[in-house]
């Protein structure tokens, strides 16, 4: 009893921030509905980074995922109207924005190619960082390249079902429920992909884990 | 010593990993450029009405390998259905029209022709389909191909061709016998006079 409390009280706050921005962007939606075209500025000053980081994830490739992320929003504004607020804004549109690039990798399977982008220079200064350059003993910013590459690679090396779960859930934060709407699968089925992606992720990057 | 470094030196867990993706980001030039970008392209997309058609083909696209799959499937059942049964052509369409007349004695000249190599032989052995068997094909032309036949007389409404009295073999087998009790639905240009 006592458990279950303390986990309300835990959940209570986030939930309540969950629940105010949904309804934020539900309130700002039904102006877009209504015929306020500029109150879509502010959703997409508001989810485009966050998009832009979900796509280039996915595809690994700087100026897809420039394309992709405008695409994506370009669709969400043409198609706001059948938005009904049955789910939440955000969870129908990175739904719009993880279909688009799965769509766009199918098409393109042959001719995929990488192109990083910047990496934020204070992450060399990371406890990461540190100890694994340590470990492996060699310069960090050869290090910090390197790594990217092989992170990139390796999420590459997944199927594209997989990478999206793992993407949405390690990188982006979102919860197995949200994902599971984003996907439009089960909880379960959510949980077992990423399981199964972490498996393969670990044997590709074996050499940097502990 | 080595136990201090092990306490200081966190765990390089593959979650820790995967948060470094977190800090590939674009710098802030890029977004006046993308903002710029999105604009234009949403003008382009209000402006550019998509055909009715569009939805279609993009369809087509998204599940080519299921289109071509289903095509494949249809047309190789099409063309096995050709190859055994063949075409059901309009004349034998047009004979649903059918005329009610009274058979007169001229049709006697109509030879019969026996049927021992057609497939509605087959119902030799129940008298009722048997009379009915004889008379649709005696007064069908049949060619030698078997199949054709079977499909002739199958697909036309001669079959229909059938005593319109009782089910008395003795008049069923010789309908022409009893010209006020012969009633038939027939197609002329099924009838040969040889």
């Amino acid at each position: 009893m006592a458990f279950t409390k303390a986990v309300d009280e835990a959940i209570a706050p986030s939930a309540v921030r969950e629940q105010s921005k949904v309804d934020g962007d539900l309130a700002t939606v039904r102006r877009v509905q209504a015929g306020d075209v500029a109150a879509f500025d502010q959703l997409i000053l508001k989810y485009r980074e966050r998009l832009y980081s979900i796509i280039y994830n996915l595809c690994s490739n700087r100026e897809d995922a420039a394309d992709l992320t405008q695409e994506t929003f370009i669709k969400a504004f043409s198609s706001i109207k059948r938005f009904k607020g049955k789910s939440s804004f955000y969870t129908w549109l990175y739904r719009i924005a993880v279909n688009s690039t799965l769509s766009y990798l199918k098409r393109n399977r042959m001719r995929h190619f990488f192109s990083f982008e910047n990496i934020n220079e204070e992450i060399s200064s990371s406890e990461i960082v540190e100890a694994l350059s340590i470990k492996m003993k060699s310069d960090k910013t050869a290090l910090i390249n390197e790594l990217q590459e092989k992170l990139n690679e390796a999420l590459q090396k997944l199927s594209d079902k997989h990478r999206s779960v793992v993407v949405l859930y390690e990188i982006e934060g979102l919860s197995h429920h949200d994902i599971s709407n984003v996907m439009e699968c089960s909880v379960g089925t959510v949980r077992s992909r990423l399981h199964y992606a972490k498996q393969q992720l670990q044997a590709y990057l074996k050499d940097y884990l502990d | 010593m080595s136990l201090e470094n092990h306490n200081t030196v966190p765990k390089i867990s593959l979650e820790s990993l995967l948060l470094l993706k977190r800090e590939e980001k674009p710098r802030k030039e890029f977004w006046d450029n993308f903002d710029r970008d999105l604009r234009q392209k949403t003008l382009q997309a209000l402006v550019h009405q998509e055909p009715w058609h569009a939805h279609y083909w993009q369809f087509i696209k998204m599940n080519l390998y299921a289109v071509i799959s289903l095509s494949a499937a249809t047309i190789f059942t099409m063309a096995f259905a050709i190859h055994h049964y063949g075409w059901l052509s309009f004349d034998d369409i047009k004979t649903s029209s059918l005329a009610e007349v009274t058979a007169s004695p001229n049709i006697l000249e109509v030879k019969p022709t026996p049927i021992d190599s057609t497939a509605l032989a087959l119902a030799k052995n129940d008298p009722e389909k048997q009379s009915h068997a004889f008379f649709v094909i005696d007064i069908m032309p049949h060619k030698r191909a078997r199949s054709e036949n079977f499909r002739k007389v199958m697909a036309s409404k001669t079959f229909s061709l059938a005593p319109a009295v009782d089910h008395d073999p003795r008049i069923a087998s010789d309908p022409f016998n009893n010209k006020s009790r012969s009633t038939f639905h027939y197609t002329p240009t099924k009838f040969v006079h040889e």
